[in-house]
């Protein structure tokens, strides 16, 4: 999307003719440039049950061939304000978590977390209030069908829209995130030489979870300030079936802070460089280095409000026949796979699950 | 002021070394210098006494007086667009002779882009000012067909843009914002249609262009880099005529004649776009762009004796963009469309009184409005983005000429403005919240006083100096910040509010003006200028190119007025009769107060604009070197221009920073700029042009790191304009066939074919950096015009 934002922009105001649009865009190597790895940091604290995850990571040069190093062996600390506090365990390399039945985030109280790198080195965020999220009043769908270019054929798909209501009170930040579960009956799959697949049965009920890890979907109340936030579109449910399409969309009160910081992320992101584009620059976000503030730290780390919802996307009125995933040959009496809990795959019930 | 001290004792001595032995009888000649086929009085026609090297100039009435001892003298009236003429007196008493110029256009030899008079270049005092009439203009091949006036401009040296299809130019390490646009002496605030690709000045009622990059006159003022002056021809008085053009991208049409014979004349010309077909040829994600626009150019002329003209210019230019997606509008309002409309409407009332051959009077009335709108349909967020300029002008000059060697000019002007930065309105069934941000006010007054001396028949001077003021005016609300932090909301102490009509700032200044030239021989000279600028509004935009839609600001008490000082020398050499003309130029700018923006500058909506601007200093430096080849079968030019402008902006407080304090390029910031252009004319009625041009590309920011982010790559900027986009260059070809105009015909047609980008270069417009699994590259470079592209354009004239 961002992509075709980015092209829109630069392409609808400079290729005046169609004619002009081919071979617009080609590959471009710059020159190389780089800046000492500095620390990044990704984690929030929610109103809703943990554990939380903070992810510490480097930055590397930017190229796709570069690598961002994982920060591993650091010490992680979580406080609020009300004196509880709580040492994150590392686990897995780089990732850091609170414990399952460990501090919870409760609005109204401010986080901080502070992280000692292996190298001794100090950081901190910024205390960030957390803020109860308004609920969200209605999720509702559009259906919509598009050309797919050269060819015949149109793509199909449901925009999936939210409404809620505002605070009466200014500065309000949100975010919005959606998760789907897509239920599966085959847990292996292996591509044979004739481009067919083979698979394995799954053991138990498993489900394909399915986020959007590059969206940054965030708006402010700056433009709407106590009315009704409307028609916000979340996501687009495509036509692989007719079945009804299972969805959790989260609604996040997020700081002016992290706004400020997402809004700086997905403008970079979708930056073309363009005549039009305002000149790059890069919110730090809430991360110092206390022990040296000569040295450069990015990410974020959040206090935000969660408001949830389930919703099913009624598919039944698609036009013709779904986009099917290739069948999966399963070979009768062969063993089951164990449906394994990660955060690609559930065996687990989704929260608002019916059918 | 002690350098004009200076420069006036040195004058007094050259005078004293080389006066001229005093002759008993001196009598003059003059008359009325006019066009042969229209009988229209012709200004600023040169008269050159041959062999006593004597310059003079004719008045805004074609007027002229040549004073000489008696003899026998051979007068040489040269002008753009005309043959030379020359005429042989005998002067043993007042003589009084008429004088009419024919037409250059059956001439085969012809003087190509700046077609001035052939050793204007040499003589004339300024320094650093260009000239262009609007056949030269055409000869340029175009774009899309369209003859555009100010992509002709960047074939000059000292000129450049920051992209193909970019708004606006930029002048000698200038911002586009910094170019004072006239349009028969109304300011244009937006020189661009669609969005930037083409000008907004008719090229069928244009007489002539003049930029000034260097020298600027008294006269002239408020904006810190250039003027361009573009004029607007006088109605034809005598018959009435029809023309037109049809092209792939405008359609024109315009008529002119006498309403009563020789008294008054009328003059009107429209030009309109039907483009939206091209869009219908795109992609389906480019379908729902619209882009359109019209302009329509009248002027009246009326002269009730030799005395007065009044003339009363209008201009109505209007464009609608509308883009299938709300990525440009800047708003972070959910939308399916955006639309731009912008308007510019202009009235000019000028009164020229002609007091006698000493004294000319003349006195404008100016009023220019510029709106630009943006809206979006969808009913639960519609909104309607309104912003606007009105700038109403009176001013008065007054011409002097005591004798041969003086010209005084002195003259008062009183400027109005109005700046409605944005109103948002909501729908009428919208969510959107209504925004109305405070109308700045203020009078912007000069006064000036200048005299063009000939100090002896080698060095003339042009002495000027004007002082300008701004007065903020209320209704205001003027905020007090903290002193020991950056001014933001959050540090704001106190508020002052005052009333509507008060004046509650005050800024401004003298702004002395300086150009010598010192004739060393036949045909060369050596010029120097020094020109102090004020600019008291400003298109405040942290985009590369401002969009129609970008705000503008008057300087207040936080944004101080932006003052450049500019310092040039040049030599100028013709030979061979004036056919080859050669000169090179050096000059060092300073920028006092230079605009940029904080790092994630929000502009629009901002309520107090100083806490998103960083002032600093600027400093521009170059050297341009033109040679040209005026007469023969091939005509044409070369023009190589060296570059810099780099802008420091510091403050104790990082945040008000840019590159952390250190001197860092400017967007515009172009080192090398080669252009060349050379027309074949073997015949009256074909010719052909080819132009070339290389520039070096103009910086962009690049990321020095990436960061892994929920799982995606963020580019990490720290620097601003350290790299650089790819260079530059490409080559285009016209060829015009004409009627032959040695056939005297009523009707005349012409064709003109040409082809942009003839190689089919992929230049690079942007450079933007994105890491795509699918690709091994790190960035991806955006072409426009990446291919050869042919246009035809029919031209007629009943």
């Amino acid at each position: 999307m961002n992509q075709l934002i980015a092209f829109v922009r630069q392409v609808g105001l400079a290729c005046l003719s169609g004619v002009l649009l081919a071979g617009c865009v080609t590959e471009y190597q710059p020159d190389s440039i780089s800046l000492p790895p500095a620390l990044i940091v990704e984690g929030q604290i929610t109103d809703q049950p943990g554990p939380y995850t903070v992810r510490l990571s480097r930055t590397a040069d930017y190229s796709i061939r570069s690598v961002n190093l994982l920060e591993e062996k650091a010490t992680v600390t979580l406080a609020d304000n009300a004196g509880n506090r709580e040492t994150l365990i590392e686990t897995s390399a780089g990732v850091y978590q609170t414990r399952t039945n460990g501090l919870r985030g409760v609005a109204g109280r401010q986080y901080k977390l502070t992280i000692q790198t292996r190298a001794g080195l100090q950081f901190e965020s910024q205390p960030e209030l957390l803020t109860a999220a308004p609920p969200i009043l209605n999720v509702y769908t559009e259906y919509r069908n598009e050309a797919i270019p050269g060819t015949a054929n149109r793509r199909q798909g449901w925009d999936v829209y939210i409404d809620t209501k505002d605070p009466a009170t200014p500065g309000n930040f949100y975010r919005w995130e959606w998760t789907h579960y897509e239920p599966i009956s085959v847990c292996q799959r292996t591509v044979r030489t004739d481009g067919s697949y083979t698979g394995l049965g799954c053991c138990s009920q498993c489900w394909d979870i399915e986020r959007c890890y590059n969206c940054i979907n965030t708006s402010s109340d700056a433009n709407i300030n106590g009315q009704a936030i409307s028609k916000q579109l979340i996501m687009r449910a495509p036509y692989t079936s007719s079945a009804p399409y299972y969805l959790e969309v989260q609604q996040q009160a997020i700081s002016q802070g992290a706004y400020a910081f997402w809004k700086s992320v997905r403008q970079l992101v979708g930056n073309t460089g363009g005549l039009f584009d305002p000149a790059p620059a890069l919110v730090q976000g809430n991360i110092r280095c206390v022990s040296d503030p000569s040295i450069l730290a990015f990410g974020y780390f959040g206090a935000t409000g969660v408001s949830e919802r389930g919703f099913y996307v009624d598919r039944s009125a698609g036009q013709g026949t779904p986009e099917l995933a290739p069948p999966v040959f399963v070979p009768p009496l062969s063993p089951c796979v164990v449906c394994e809990n990660s955060i690609y795959r559930t065996p687990n019930k989704p929260r608002w699950w019916v059918y | 002021m002690r350098l004009l001290y200076v420069l006036s004792v040195l004058a007094c001595l050259f005078t004293e070394a080389v006066a001229q032995p005093k002759n008993a009888t001196a009598y003059s000649a003059t008359g009325y210098v006019r066009d042969a086929k229209t009988g229209k009085p012709i200004q600023g026609v040169n008269i050159v006494v041959i062999n006593v090297s004597k310059g003079y100039v004719t008045a805004k009435d074609g007027f002229y007086v040549v004073t000489m001892p008696a003899g026998n003298y051979v007068l040489k009236f040269t002008h753009v667009g005309y043959r030379p003429r020359y005429d042989t007196i005998s002067l043993q008493k007042l003589l009084f002779r008429e004088v009419f110029m024919e037409d250059d256009a059956k001439d085969l030899e012809e003087v190509v882009v700046t077609s001035e008079t052939p050793d204007r270049n040499v003589r004339k005092v300024e320094i650093g000012v260009s000239q262009l009439s609007i056949r030269s203009i055409r000869r340029i091949p175009p774009l899309m067909g369209e003859v555009d006036v100010v992509r002709s401009l960047l074939l000059l040296p000292g000129v450049t843009t920051v992209g193909e299809g970019a708004p606006g130019f930029n002048v000698r390490g200038g911002s586009a914002d910094q170019n004072l646009v006239l349009f028969d002496d109304a300011p244009v605030f937006n020189s661009s249609h669609l969005m930037g690709f083409f000008s907004v000045f008719n090229p069928d009622v244009v007489r002539d262009v003049t930029l000034n990059r260097g020298g600027v006159a008294a006269g002239y003022g408020g904006r810190a880099s250039s003027v361009l002056d573009v004029k607007i021809k006088e109605p034809d008085a005598e018959k009435w005529s029809l023309n037109g053009g049809i092209g792939l991208i405008s359609n024109r049409l315009g008529v002119e004649g006498p309403i009563i014979k020789k008294k008054l004349s009328f003059l009107a010309a429209a030009r309109a776009s039907f483009n939206d077909f091209l869009f219908k040829l795109a992609p389906a994600n480019l379908r729902g762009t619209k882009a359109n626009f019209y302009d329509l150019t009248t002027k009246i002329k009326f002269q009730p004796s030799e005395q007065h003209t009044i003339t009363l210019t209008g201009y109505v230019s209007t464009d609608v963009f509308k883009l299938a997606s709300d990525s440009l509008s800047g708003q972070e309002i959910n939308a399916s469309s955006t639309q731009f409309d912008y308007q510019t409407t202009n009235g000019v009332l000028r009164w020229n009184y002609f007091i006698g051959r000493q004294l000319n009077l003349a006195t404008s009335v100016i009023l220019s409005r510029y709106r630009a709108n943006l809206s979006s349909p969808d009913s639960a967020n519609a909104f309607d983005l309104r912003s606007g300029i009105w700038h109403r002008q009176i001013k008065t000059d007054l011409t002097y000429t005591p004798g041969d060697n003086h010209q005084w000019q002195a003259g008062l002007s009183a400027i109005d403005y109005l700046v409605q930065p944005n109103t948002r309105t909501p729908g009428p069934f919208s969510n959107v919240l209504p925004v109305d941000l405070a109308r700045e006010q203020a009078y912007e007054l000069a006064a000036y006083v200048q005299d063009e001396w000939k100090v002896n028949t080698a060095v003339s001077v042009l002495v000027g100096l004007r002082y300008s003021a701004l007065l903020n005016r209320g209704p205001a609300t003027v905020r007090t910040y903290l002193e020991n932090g950056p001014r933001e909301d959050e540090t704001v102490s106190s508020a002052q509010t005052y009333e509507a009509g008060t004046v509650y700032h005050r800024s401004g200044g003298l702004e002395p003006r300086l150009s010598l030239r010192w004739s060393v021989g036949e045909g060369r000279s050596i010029k120097a200028g020094y020109s102090r600028l004020r600019q008291y509004i400003q298109q405040v935009t942290n985009t590369t190119a401002a969009l129609p839609t970008s705000r503008w600001h008057l300087s207040d008490v936080y944004t101080k007025p932006q003052i450049a000082d500019q310092w040039s020398l040049g030599y100028f050499r013709n030979t061979a009769d004036n056919a080859i003309e050669a000169s090179g130029e050096i000059y060092y700018k300073r920028i006092a107060n230079a605009i940029d923006y904080r790092d994630g500058a929000e502009l629009q909506l901002a309520e107090a604009v100083e806490t998103q601007i960083v002032q600093g200093r600027g400093e521009a430096y170059g050297f341009e070197a033109l040679l040209r080849k005026n007469k023969g079968r091939w005509t044409g030019f070369t023009a190589y221009t060296y570059a810099r402008t780099f802008l420091t902006i510091d403050s104790p407080f990082p945040v008000e920073r840019v590159n952390s304090g250190r001197a860092y390029p400017a967007n515009y910031d172009k080192p090398h700029t080669l252009n060349a252009l050379a027309t074949y004319r073997p015949t009256a009625w074909f010719s052909l042009s080819l132009n070339f041009t290389y520039s070096t590309g103009r910086p962009i920011t690049q990321p020095y790191a990436r960061a892994r982010i929920n799982g995606v790559y963020v580019p990490i900027y720290v620097d601003r304009n350290q790299q650089r986009i790819p260079d530059y260059h490409r080559l285009d070809f016209s060829m015009t066939f004409e009627q032959n105009p040695l056939k005297k015909k009523r009707n005349q047609s012409s064709w003109v074919f040409s082809i942009y980008n003839v190689y089919a270069r992929k230049n690079a417009y942007s450079i933007f950096y994105r890491l795509n699994p699918r690709s091994f590259s790190d960035a991806y470079k955006l072409s426009i015009f990446a291919t050869a592209f042919p246009s035809l354009t029919y031209n007629f004239r009943f």
